[in-house]
């Protein structure tokens, strides 16, 4: 077998050098370590080697965190604030669980039902649209069974007091379709219902 | 957690990786940026003490994938690169004659992490560096302990052979 300068054995050397390094981790079972010990004891050069290893893993390990410059963070930041939905306090500070398949299923049903809702409103508020000439009409008969001009008006307040309510629930159940749907679809929609039923009334006074 | 709570908590970590793996200040930010949007893109899908295993591994993957697209050859951190040198600088020791000798050692290890092939890079620079288990290795790379354990002694051995003057100077 060949050897070095010093003696030692080359094979055995390279040996020792692949389990150098799960020596210094200790990760060799107790044949190995012992093995190991015994050819550091008559080697200089894998001693040598040992203190290279362990250098090695002080300059790695003294290697520094670099702090990650702010504007890399204020850019994702932004960026993410635009794309984000208007969320409640209490929402966006709750870590949600990893069950979050049943989450966005009930914020979609919310959803649904938000536009359920303001789709009844939206209804109602035509319905009354519809009636509000009507019922100005029966009231200038003043015929009994029509509508007085007191219960039109609590009819109005009723519809938008229901709407506000509506928008809040809108609100609250996030709003995902917000902005595209309920907004364009049903809210203004029903603005507009009411403010013909403001007209309507007034032109019958 | 807030994603803004996980995003102050996990950006070093992000940085340094990619920073450590690339050799590029620029690189690193824009893999820091990508992870984060992607971090964003998948919050609330997973649990909280999964997030950290969860940037390991989409670091990792997004610094790869920057890699494999390079069309030149990697560029390394040179001794022109003032800002990074001054980071470094800042860091250590405050004796003049100790910073350059500790500046180049570590200059040469820095270099040479950069030069090491894959899988050796990720697994050296997440346990050596990053101060990670073997377990959180395994996690990130997708691979068993055993095989985490052997790149990392591979990568260490392989760093040793390139750093033999700087080692034993």
């Amino acid at each position: 077998m060949a050897k070095r300068r010093d003696g030692s054995n080359l094979g055995a050397c390279a040996q020792v050098d692949d389990w150098l390094e799960s020596y210094a981790d200790g990760d060799l079972n107790a044949n190995q370590q012992l093995e190991v010990e015994e050819h550091l004891r008559a080697c200089s050069a894998c001693r040598a080697e040992l203190d290279a290893v362990r250098s090695l893993a002080f300059e790695l390990r003294s290697m520094p965190t670099l702090e990650c410059p702010d504007e890399v963070v204020a850019n994702v930041l932004a960026s993410t604030r635009t794309q984000s939905t208007v969320a409640s306090e209490g929402e966006a500070s709750r870590f949600r669980p990893a069950v979050s398949s049943v989450s966005r299923q009930h914020t979609w049903l919310r959803a649904a039902a938000a536009i359920l809702v303001l789709s009844a409103g939206l209804i109602a508020g035509l319905w009354l649209l519809q009636e509000a000439p009507k019922a100005s009409q029966r009231q200038a008969n003043q015929t009994s069974d029509t509508h007085s001009r007191a219960e039109l008006e609590q009819a109005h307040e009723d519809l938008q007091i229901a709407l506000a309510y509506f928008g809040g629930i809108a609100e609250k159940a996030g709003l995902v379709l917000r902005d595209d749907v309920i907004a364009d679809q049903v809210v203004r929609p029903t603005r507009r219902a009411l403010s013909r039923i403001g007209t309507a009334e007034s032109r019958q006074q | 957690m807030t994603y803004e709570e996980a995003v102050a908590q996990h950006k070093t970590m992000i940085f340094s990786f990619a920073y450590y793996y690339l050799g590029n200040r620029q690189e690193a930010e824009d893999v820091t940026q990508d992870v984060l949007l992607k971090l964003w893109d998948h919050w609330g899908t997973f649990e909280e003490q999964a997030v950290p295993m969860w940037l390991n591994r989409v670091t990792r993957n997004r610094s790869f994938d920057l890699l494999r697209s390079r069309t030149r050859r990697l560029k390394v951190v040179s001794e022109e690169d003032d800002a990074t040198m001054a980071t470094f600088a800042e860091l250590d020791e405050p004796s003049p004659h100790s910073v350059a000798e500790q500046g180049s050692v570590r200059g040469h290890v820095r270099r040479a992490v950069v030069r090491l092939p894959e899988p050796y890079r990720s697994a050296v620079i997440l346990r050596e560096i990053m101060e990670q288990t073997y377990h959180q290795v395994a996690a990130a790379l997708e691979i068993p302990l055993g095989t985490a354990k052997t790149h990392v002694h591979r990568g260490r051995k392989l760093l040793r052979a390139e750093l033999q003057e700087v080692l034993h100077g």
